[in-house]
């Protein structure tokens, strides 16, 4: 992929804890108006990785409240496995719609790949409207280019 | 002069067959009425009855009888008239129990009230259907609904935000995780790493890692906090919900109970019915999105829980049911549950409950075959079971005896009111009273059908109109007067009783069927005497191969039998072979030898065990006889044995008696008897003749043989007085004897056989107790005092060389 690529492109910004179903459904309403080429892209979020690598640092789970350590390692393990599940999850809803969608990972600090993947100022990006929120939201409002965010609550 | 006295012991023609001459006082070509249907069976008729009209505990009837008695039609009948006067029964329903669907409900209507609860239950569930999906549908539910959601998310946010706002003032940041929360420092909006944390003053750093601990209580508070405040927000979602059903449901279900305020347990169910709907309301709301076909609640499937099982519809009827199972089986009376395959797991519910014979029959009658009751497997017992408990729990035979261990319905057992009618023949009775001590708790009246019915003037006018009434039903042409006679004729024949007419009915309808066919052979439209006649003659030609092949034995002289002649110790005995539907009469050579001995009589068949219990009975008596009669001064010191010669088969019953009494008498006086007779009959310890079975059979039997050797007018039977009352003969043979080619004798002492069967005179004991010289008995007493003294001088000269 390549920033000289000009063709309409609609790029489905997914994170760690957006739920995939409804950012899905509107890019397909986006893909319905004009055809364009799909890309997935999973923005990871770097914020809990830098809290991984504090030493006192304790997780809560979400289910009960219990806690434990929260290191690298188990920072790098449930990031894997969440960009796990949310591919497993794009690969079945391209299956059906019988598309065949681009999965994209990157670090939120690495703003030249976002820059890159999301393109020109004619692509569509389809965004949880938490990540407003985050750091690069202010770099991807620059790039022109058509930004939808759909009401998405973290997964909680 | 003993020819002369042989004579007096025939028998008239006019007795040897009682024609039917009373002239028929009716239009028998009429359509008849029905009274005379049980003819001869006013005694089952009075139990049947009495077993109807007492309604006590127990009083279930068995109707005793052959089968072809027209039993189910006499029962039917009977019933009939009660079922009339009694209406129609309860219908019952088996509803969803749910609090235990394990244990489906029942429930009873008054006639016909059954179905239309099922149809209103059917139009409660099409219109629940449409209006409580409807009603989630509504602006107001979803405004009310979106009210509830606002409100749980502003609490959650709130509870957040709160935890946020004060993170935020001591520099920490809540974060999420894929798998929970993370509090880290934050400074100008970023999250602090390890490096940038490092280079922090050490201060700073305390108070950092301080507010993180001081918050990590209140974020533990918080996720807790969650699911309470998610539950709190079911709770209220559910108790919308139950509102909008509620709303839905309500004036539907109380017209309902409205209509069924007379049936208390109905009025129940419907307050059953509403509660679950409303319990359950959001189940009923169209759900959204794909899920797995074989999970899914649909619709159709929760509404029919609602549904109405009805087991028992007497609907359009106006009289108590009568139920004929002629199948009955367990599941056939009793019911079942059914189950259907789904995922390969059999699954169930009270929809698939179905009642049997015993529940159509509820407030009725029910008549089974008891022989098809005793061969079906578990029915007798729970039949009986049923009947002690007054109740039908539908249950499959393998609960019921504890085989199966999985869980399945109990259905609520239906109380039952039914009289039961078995209908068997009378040995099962017998061995029912005897070895099942239940069974005469449960089955108190007995109706004992009659076989027969006396032949008098006015029975035979009523058995008249019974013939032509079932030519009537079955739909055979009209019966001329001479016919009706000649198949009334035919009936006491089936009665084996001149006196008496057979009342079993499907032999008739065999009869009258078969004389129809050669009316109609012969295109007539109506059978007369003829074709009855030919209808006899055929079947007997149609079954008498076995006799046919029995007299040309004779004829070829494979088996030895004479019909001229005369010879010491021979005499012919007659036979009768039972085939079921067909019996006959064939002559068997009986031969007896005697000898000094110690007072035995061998009865040869018994030795080789090939004799039944009375025929040794038989034998025996006429030892006693013997004994008895002659020399009773001197020890009886004979050997004689006894033996049917050619027999390969087992001998039965004692009407040979007389034959096996006189063939010992001309062997001991040395006195021929005539092959040309042939006797029949049993005779007691006095030497009297005594009436026996088979007797036409058996004269006919005997005819045959002659006849086929060429009737000479020397040919007859011996037969006891007492059978004479019994004679209902062919005609052929009756025509012979008339014709004096042939003769039946009628004796009442064996001394009048010995008289007719060796032509000599039996002789009777003179004032000094000695029988007169030359007669029969006289050569015998001799003969058994010669044996006496020849035995005495044995045993002194066996003496004396024991004392030398």
């Amino acid at each position: 992929m390549t920033a000289t690529n000009t063709k309409l492109r609609v790029v489905i910004a997914l994170t760690e804890t957006s739920p995939v179903s409804p950012l899905w459904h509107a890019a397909m309403q986006v893909l319905e108006e004009s055809p364009a080429e799909l890309v997935a892209l999973f923005v990871e979020d770097d914020r809990w990785r830098l809290a991984a690598s504090l030493p006192f640092t304790r997780e809560f789970s979400r289910i009960g409240g219990t806690e434990a350590d929260f290191t690298r390692q188990r920072a790098e393990q449930i990031g894997k496995e969440a960009v796990a599940r949310v591919h497993q999850v794009i690969r079945r809803l391209a299956a059906d719609a019988e598309l065949t969608p681009n999965f994209e990972v990157s670090r939120e600090s690495d703003r030249v790949r976002i820059k890159e993947i999301v393109g020109n100022s004619q692509n569509v990006l389809v965004a949880p409207s938490f990540i407003s929120n985050w750091p690069i939201y202010a770099m991807l409002s620059k790039l022109e280019c058509r930004i939808l965010l759909v009401e998405a609550c973290e997964e909680s | 002069m003993v020819a002369d006295t042989a004579q007096a012991f025939s028998v008239q023609p006019a007795d040897l067959r009682k024609t039917c001459s009373v002239p028929l006082d009716f239009e028998h070509d009429e359509p008849p009425g029905t009274a005379e249907a049980c003819l001869g069976q006013q005694r089952a008729i009075d139990a049947i009855q009495f077993g109807i009209e007492m309604q006590r505990d127990g009083y279930n009837i068995f109707v005793l009888g052959p089968m072809g008695s027209d039993r189910h039609v006499l029962v039917r009948n009977l019933v009939a008239e009660h079922a009339k006067a009694k209406g129609p029964p309860w219908d019952w329903c088996y509803v969803n129990n749910f609090t235990n669907p394990e244990r489906p409900r029942s429930l009873r209507f008054p006639s016909g009230q059954g179905s239309q609860f099922r149809e209103d239950m059917g139009s409660l569930i099409e219109e629940m259907g449409l209006a409580i999906p409807a009603a989630f549908e509504g602006d107001d539910y979803r405004t009310q609904l979106r009210a509830i959601e606002e409100d749980t998310q502003r609490k959650v946010e709130e509870q957040w935000q709160t935890l946020n706002e004060r993170a935020a003032s001591e520099g920490i940041g809540v974060l999420q995780t894929p798998t929970g929360y993370v509090l880290a420092p934050v400074i100008d909006d970023k999250v602090v790493g390890d490096k940038e944390f490092a280079k922090l003053p050490k201060a700073r750093r305390k108070e950092i890692k301080a507010a993180i601990e001081g918050l990590s209580e209140e974020l533990q508070a918080r996720i807790e906090m969650m699911p309470r405040l998610r539950k709190e927000h079911r709770e209220r979602v559910k108790a919308l919900d139950q509102e909008v059903t509620a709303h839905a449901v309500s004036v539907q279900i109380a017209d309902l109970e409205n209509k069924y305020q007379a049936l208390p347990r109905v009025s129940a169910y419907l307050d059953d019915v509403q509660e679950n709907l409303i319990e359950n309301a959001q189940d009923f709301q169209q759900s959204e999105g794909p899920s797995l076909p074989f999970l899914s609640g649909d619709s159709s499937r929760l509404f029919s829980q609602y549904e109405v099982n009805l087991v028992v519809d007497t609907a359009g009827s106006d009289t108590a049911p009568i139920v004929y199972e002629p199948n009955p089986s367990y599941p056939n009376i009793i019911g079942r549950v059914e189950h259907r395959a789904e995922m390969g797991a059999l699954v169930t519910d009270f929809r698939m409950v179905r009642s049997g014979a015993l529940l159509q029959a509820n407030g009725g009658y029910l008549i089974l075959d008891m022989r098809r009751v005793l061969s079906r497997p578990f029915i007798w017992e729970a039949l009986k079971q049923a009947l002690f408990a007054k109740q039908v729990r539908i249950e499959s035979p393998g609960e019921s005896y504890g085989f199966v261990s999985t869980t399945t319905l109990k259905p609520e057992p239906i109380p039952l009111d039914a009289k039961i009618v078995l209908i068997g023949e009378r040995w099962l009775y017998y061995l029912l009273c005897r070895y099942d001590i239940e069974f005469s708790s449960l089955f108190k009246v007995a109706a004992d059908l009659d076989d027969d019915l006396e032949r008098s003037s006015e029975n035979v006018q009523q058995y008249a109109q019974l013939i032509t009434r079932q030519a009537h039903d079955n739909d055979i042409l009209p019966l001329s007067a001479s016919a009706i006679q000649r198949v009334i004729e035919e009936r006491a024949r089936r009665a084996e009783d001149s006196e008496r007419l057979s009342t079993h009915m499907s032999s008739l309808d065999e009869l009258l069927a078969q004389a129809d066919y050669w009316a109609r052979q012969r295109e007539s439209d109506q059978v007369d005497l003829d074709d009855v006649r030919k209808a006899i003659g055929e079947r007997r030609k149609r079954l008498g191969r076995i006799q046919s092949k029995i007299v040309d034995a004779i004829k070829r002289d494979t088996l030895l039998i004479d019909t001229s002649g005369d010879c010491v110790g021979q005499v012919n005995g007659i036979s009768v072979l039972d085939l079921g539907e067909f019996r006959f009469g064939h002559p068997v050579r009986i031969t007896a030898t005697t000898r000094i001995g110690t007072g035995d009589v061998v009865d040869i068949e018994r030795e080789v065990e090939l004799g039944g219990a009375i025929h040794s009975k038989g034998m025996m008596i006429l030892s006693a006889a013997l004994s008895s009669r002659y020399a009773p001064d001197v020890p009886l010191s004979l050997r004689g044995s006894v033996v049917f010669e050619q027999s390969y088969g087992g001998v039965e019953g004692d009407s040979a008696s007389v034959a096996e009494l006189c063939a010992l008498l001309s062997s001991l006086a040395r006195v021929p008897i005539r092959q040309n007779i042939a006797v029949t009959g049993s005779v007691n310890q006095l030497g009297r003749v005594q009436a026996v079975g088979g007797v036409n059979e058996k004269i006919e039997g005997f005819f045959d043989v002659c006849r086929e050797r060429g009737l000479d007018g020397s040919h007859g039977v011996v037969i006891p007085q007492d059978n004479v009352k019994h004679l209902m003969l062919r005609e052929d043979v009756v025509d012979a004897v008339r014709q004096g080619k042939f003769s039946v004798f009628a004796v009442k002492h064996v001394d009048e056989a010995v008289t007719i069967l060796t032509g000599m005179e039996a002789g009777a004991r003179d004032d000094n107790g000695k029988f007169p010289q030359g007669s029969v008995n006289f050569g015998v007493e001799e003969q058994l005092i010669s044996y006496a003294k020849l035995r005495k001088g044995f045993a002194e000269q066996g003496a004396k060389s024991d004392g030398d």
